[in-house]
């Protein structure tokens, strides 16, 4: 029984003083203005992405951490379909929440410090650098990896992305 | 008295057949209990029990996601892609004798057919793919393509499952305008 009163004396205490204080201070402490690509470049960019990795049977799946959004793959919201209009503006801001919110720090990084874009998982994965079960979708200096990467250090050409989205298929060329 | 070396490797010994007996005794009710993926288990219990009259094979299942049991972590052949075929968008009739083709990376290609049911399955010794893999169906003058690849889900009703929502493209089928496409006639009795 003393230990009980003890025990709840002490979660009183907490709740009072607010022991969650420090945690809070040490946040802030380490809290830095971070740096994202840009948004109004992204549209070009989801497109491309869209074609190559945002698939329903990939990203285009509610369970992934980088979830895209758009014509061909997973809708924002009803009464949109996968075979339904084309991406919406709703929808390019969702994907690029998504893409950017993967690894904020290292993203930052590289936008703002020049780093090495193969430090993001994105680029790794997309490259075939990192395992990654949709496996290689580019290789250095290709249309889709120019279209990412240019985006991801700032200097953007919409050229490449263009490509991606209209390069031909087994099935309409 | 401290043991001596003999003693004290016979122990050793021991505790290393204890550790073989107790892993052995782990698998072996590993695999009569299923130890598997639960998340895997729950999916295939969702697909209920076989339809009364229907034994499992070519015909059994049409428009469920056969890739979910059809593979390593299922109980069934492996398949690669497997799917059914219906007449349209607005109609669940299967459709037979649809040749659907598919074409991976490397251009290589392979053909499959729909059977009665309006099912087809692709099996790996068929199609060594190299992935995405984009399709076509057709049959006589009706032609229809794909929009998107395939990527990793070997299930047609994976992506394409009913109804049309903002995560599934609803199913799969052959006419996309009735009112130009005329849809062939069934073979099957």
């Amino acid at each position: 029984m003393p230990l009980k009163q003890l025990f709840f004396g002490f979660m009183l205490a907490c709740a009072v003083q607010g022991c969650a204080a420090s945690v809070e201070e040490q946040s802030a402490a380490e809290r830095r203005l971070l740096s994202a690509p840009s948004p109004s470049d992204f549209p070009d960019v989801a497109n491309a992405l869209q074609m190559r990795c945002g698939t329903l049977d990939c990203h285009g799946q509610i369970g992934r951490n980088m979830r895209l959004y758009g014509f061909g793959g997973l809708r924002l919201s009803a009464p949109e379909t996968p075979n339904g209009d084309p991406t919406t503006d709703q929808e390019f801001a969702a994907s690029y929440d998504s893409v950017v919110g993967l690894e904020p720090e290292a993203l930052s990084d590289v936008v703002t410090h020049q780093a090495d874009p193969d430090q993001l998982s994105l680029v790794r994965k997309m490259r075939g650098i990192e395992r990654h079960k949709g496996g290689q979708q580019s290789r250095v200096g290709d249309v889709l990896d120019r279209c990412v990467v240019s985006w991801l250090i700032g200097s953007f050409d919409p050229a490449p992305c263009g490509s991606v989205i209209s390069a031909p298929t087994p099935v309409n060329n | 008295v401290p043991p001596t070396r003999v003693a004290k490797r016979m122990t050793r010994s021991a505790d290393a057949r204890r550790k073989c007996l107790t892993l052995l005794a782990a698998s072996v009710l590993c695999a009569l209990t299923g130890c598997g993926d639960p998340v895997h288990d729950r999916s295939v219990d969702a697909l209920g029990g076989e339809a009364p009259g229907v034994p499992k094979g070519p015909l059994h299942r049409p428009g469920q996601p056969c890739v979910l049991c059809h593979s390593d972590q299922g109980n069934a052949p492996t398949f690669l892609v497997a799917g059914t075929v219906y007449v349209s968008a607005d109609s669940r009739t299967p459709i037979d004798g649809v040749q659907v083709k598919l074409i991976d990376s490397l251009q290589h290609q392979f053909v499959a057919t729909t059977n009665c049911a309006g099912n087809f399955f692709v099996r790996p010794q068929d199609f060594s793919s190299d992935a995405p893999i984009w399709v076509t169906m057709q049959r006589d003058a009706v032609f229809r393509a794909m929009n998107t690849a395939i990527y990793r889900d070997g299930s047609c009703a994976g992506c394409h499952a009913d109804p049309v929502s903002v995560s599934s493209a609803g199913h799969v089928y052959l006419i996309d305008d009735p009112t130009v496409e005329k849809a062939p006639v069934s073979q099957c009795r």
